[in-house]
């Protein structure tokens, strides 16, 4: 599998708090890019806060898509060195050597394992080289401060594949790690 | 009224450059499709303005190197440099702004001309960012992360997209408007 960074991001490169600034530019094609990406993964690979958000809002739910329904049944992986127990559907803890356990999740075979939010995880999966693929939805808005996608010391190359703008001014910025 | 354009490099980030102003991350290969991109930003314009830092780098270096690529347009293009502390223009074509920001800028955009544009540095573009002066953004986003760098943008601001273009040679030039509303 392939790990799949997928991002709300200011143009100043803030992912908190999406819900405070992305909500006035969604619409049906962003709605449908979300709905083809979560199509494409096998697996959600996710932090403990990110998680605790998700499965406090995805079980039960269901729409005409089947949105819900796959995010209910895909695999999550949750990394925590405090989680005792995740009882959202379908749930493994990663608490130890997590970055020797997300390479071998990885081996396995399958299409991709995607990291949403997860601002913390993803600095690990950063600093160990296992991302393969960033998607970065990119608002057009500034914030000024807040948790970011790339921390301190971390000069990262990536390789462009792909944009695509949206009505309602955010643009797809799609790059795959330079390795 | 005239245009205040920017052109400015960033990382995929939000950085104009690393915590000492290097430009490490920008990409060397420039392909001809973004060459002629520029040439559309630029060709329009007659007035440059800068601030202070980057013309001390920037005006004798494109002096010297005349064979360079965008070194023909930037020496013969009029040059308006913003100072609190140079007494006199040292350059040709160029003349000194001494006084407040935005009532230099808003004489400039009434006088009769082109469009003008800004490169830097980064202190001079967060101020005309901030005072609301920029009236066309275009940002040449580099396929580098850098962690942490100058920022230009300096609290809450809403954009309007204008375009987003693509470049074989991995660089996107995203254009904005101002959301004045």
């Amino acid at each position: 599998m392939k790990i799949v960074v997928t991002q709300f991001i200011t143009l100043d490169g803030v992912i908190e708090a999406p819900n405070e600034w992305s909500f006035p530019y969604w619409n049906d094609n962003i709605a449908k890019l979300k709905l083809d990406e979560l199509m494409a993964a096998d697996a959600h690979l996710l932090g403990r806060v990110t998680y605790e958000g998700f499965a406090a809002a995805w079980p039960g739910r269901t729409d005409e898509a089947g949105f819900a329904d796959r995010m209910n049944n895909l695999p999550k992986y949750v990394v925590s060195t405090t989680l005792e127990k995740a009882e959202w559907n379908n749930s493994t803890i990663l608490k130890t050597d997590v970055a020797a356990q997300i390479a071998e999740l990885k081996k396995q075979p399958g299409g991709d394992m995607l990291v949403a939010g997860s601002a913390t995880l993803v600095e690990t999966l950063i600093a160990h080289d296992l991302v393969d693929e960033y998607h970065l939805l990119t608002y057009p808005i500034v914030v000024g401060k807040g948790k970011r996608l790339f921390k301190d010391g971390s000069k990262t190359k990536l390789k462009l594949i792909e944009t695509r703008p949206f009505d309602s001014g955010v643009v797809l910025l799609r790059y795959t790690s330079e390795r | 009224m005239r245009k205040l354009k920017l052109q400015v490099q960033m990382t995929v980030d939000g950085y104009m450059a690393g915590p000492n102003g290097e430009l490490d991350f920008t990409l060397r290969e420039w392909d001809d499709e973004l060459k002629k991109y520029v040439g559309e930003i630029t060709d329009p314009v007659d007035c440059i303005v800068l601030g202070r830092k980057l013309a001390q780098g920037f005006i004798p270096h494109w002096a010297s190197h005349p064979e360079q690529e965008g070194a023909s347009k930037f020496n013969t293009t009029h040059k308006v440099v913003f100072t609190k502390t140079l007494e006199k223009s040292e350059w040709p074509d160029t003349v000194l702004a001494r006084g407040d920001l935005v009532e230099e800028i808003t004489k400039l955009k009434e006088q009769d001309g082109q469009d003008i544009i800004a490169y830097g540095g980064a202190t001079f573009v967060s101020a005309l960012i901030k005072a609301g002066l920029i009236d066309e953004f275009h940002l040449f986003i580099n396929p580098t992360a850098i962690g942490k760098g100058l920022q230009i943008f300096d609290g809450r601001q809403n954009l309007k997209l204008k375009k987003s273009t693509a470049f074989a040679c991995g660089m996107v030039v995203l254009c904005y408007e101002p959301r004045r509303d």
